[in-house]
């Protein structure tokens, strides 16, 4: 039992990996010129910046007011959030968008 | 051999990604006075605890945590803890890595690393968003689980077809056994805080998480970690360790309950290869056997109220917290142990809140002699905890 856990581990790890490549790979920065979103789903783009900061930030902590800090202090503190909290590219460019559009 | 195989090879791509991925002098941003990439956030705590034993304000905390933004691709985080408890400061570095982007999605952490193993110490264990002023039974700095340790990660998160999901693949020098030198009440037991690397092994461990809803309101996560344990040249070298994990989030407003409902649990096994200990204490040699598996799981509900004009309702919140530990049978720290907390929160803003809580915790446990019962104690205990986020 002990062995068919380590070797499922193993093979899940191994084919997850691929796939987290394969799939990123295929993502280009949207901040780079011609916003290519190739591979984000479409009701993902869609969402507004707002929807967003409301659906993501509740997940484990109240959600700050756009007033909180300044534009420079969100640029850090989204970058933080999309590295900690594992937003998308894309996620955290909407929101950082619609903090600084409501600042 | 192998493992510095895998280091070398992990580290030859790596630096071929940086290499590939290197930054040109447009990504860098321009640190000029008044816009600067720094900040300077954290939180503070201070507890006051009541029960049959004790009625003390705690401790007081204060933990500083350190932003930099280099570039677009290079951002560094650290956190401090200073805390005074039993007269004395202890200082401790919580987390301290810094993170290069290789792709939009794929981000490269190296240092001291929260360890992504399930969702608790990774993102719920700053106090003031802890909705609890507790942790469960299993967490902490002495807990079975991992916390933080020295290591590299790749983590992100893309799209699969639809649906979301968030990934995190690491490596670090991972966990040790107690050999009962140390403690010998703690024999066989996991120890994740160490504070050498006590062997040659790396542990490998990684998180999956899945957003099956297209707003984003249900996490199932799934985490695994193999490492192996025993000190390098012991006879407990070859000790594996498997440990893996199940954990939920579900945040969403519900209409119909006038509120938000915040619903957060994890299940942990902890499983340990077989081994028998001998242990001297007091010039006698005691001899332990036993099926080293663990496991412990917490499941917390909370609600938030919306409804109404009334702003002090609406910054309430209710919490309730099952908790449990179950150790190996016949191991020296062998425990059942259950844990239920209940908390009233008072948020003053969306990061700074009074917390009061009364926890429920029963424990059987300590290995009894042939014939003999465990001991069972009931612990009840009042908490009161201030929390501020800046």
């Amino acid at each position: 039992m002990k062995k068919i856990n380590k070797y499922l581990f193993w093979f899940l790890a191994f084919g997850f990996t691929t796939l987290v490549f394969v799939q990123c790979a295929t993502q280009k920065n949207v901040s780079n010129s011609g916003e290519n979103k190739k591979g984000t789903p479409e009701y993902v783009l869609q969402k507004s910046g707002v929807q967003i900061w409301a659906e993501s930030c509740i997940r484990c902590h109240n959600t700050a007011s756009p007033a909180t800090f300044s534009d420079v202090e969100w640029e850090v503190a989204l970058t933080h959030m999309k590295l900690r909290a594992q937003l998308t590219q894309l996620e955290a460019q909407k929101v950082l968008e619609f903090m600084k559009s409501a600042n | 051999m192998k493992n510095k195989y895998i280091i070398s090879s992990a580290s030859l791509i790596i630096l071929a990604a940086l290499q590939l991925n290197a930054q040109s002098t447009s990504d860098t941003t321009d640190p000029k006075p008044g816009n600067s990439r720094f900040m300077l956030r954290g939180y503070s705590d201070a507890t006051f605890q009541s029960n049959d034993e004790e009625s003390t304000f705690g401790n007081a905390r204060f933990i500083p945590v350190f932003l930099y933004q280099q570039s677009d691709k290079l951002f560094y985080e650290g956190e401090l803890e200073f805390a005074y408890e039993d007269g004395e400061v202890e200082i401790a570095i919580e987390y301290a890595n810094f993170y290069y982007s290789l792709a939009p999605n794929v981000h490269l952490r190296a240092g001291k690393i929260l360890v992504p193993f399930g969702i608790f110490f990774d993102r719920l264990h700053p106090s003031w968003i802890n909705r609890l002023p507790t942790n469960p039974l299993g967490y902490g700095h002495d807990g079975l689980l991992p916390t933080a340790d020295l290591g590299i990660e790749l983590r992100g998160a893309s799209y699969l077809g639809n649906m979301k999901f968030n990934y995190s693949l690491y490596t670090t020098n991972g966990p040790r056994i107690e050999d009962g030198e140390g403690e010998a009440e703690e024999v066989g037991m996991i120890k994740h805080e160490s504070s050498l690397d006590n062997n040659n092994n790396k542990s490998i461990g990684g998180r999956l998480g899945i957003f099956p809803l297209k707003d984003q309101s249900l996490e199932i996560g799934f985490s695994a970690l193999s490492a192996k344990l025993g000190d390098r040249d012991s006879d407990l070298e070859n000790i594996g360790a498997f440990l893996y994990a199940i954990d939920w989030t579900f945040v969403r407003k519900l209409s119909f309950l006038g509120g938000i409902v915040d619903l957060k649990g994890q299940l942990n096994f902890i499983n340990i290869d077989d081994q028998t200990y001998e242990v001297e204490e007091d010039s006698v040699t005691e001899t332990y056997s036993f099926t080293n598996k663990s496991n412990t799981s917490f499941f917390q509900l909370g609600y938030r109220p919306t409804f109404g004009n009334s702003q002090f309702v609406k910054n309430l919140e209710l919490v309730g917290r099952y908790s449990t530990l179950n150790t190996p049978e016949e191991a020296p720290w062998e425990t059942e142990s259950s844990q239920l907390t209940l908390g009233l929160n008072y948020w003053i803003d969306w990061r700074t809140a009074i917390k009061f809580a009364y926890q429920m915790e029963n424990i059987t446990g300590g290995h009894a002699e042939d014939g003999e019962e465990p001991e069972e104690l009931d612990v009840n205990t009042f908490y009161l905890q201030w929390t501020l986020g800046f």
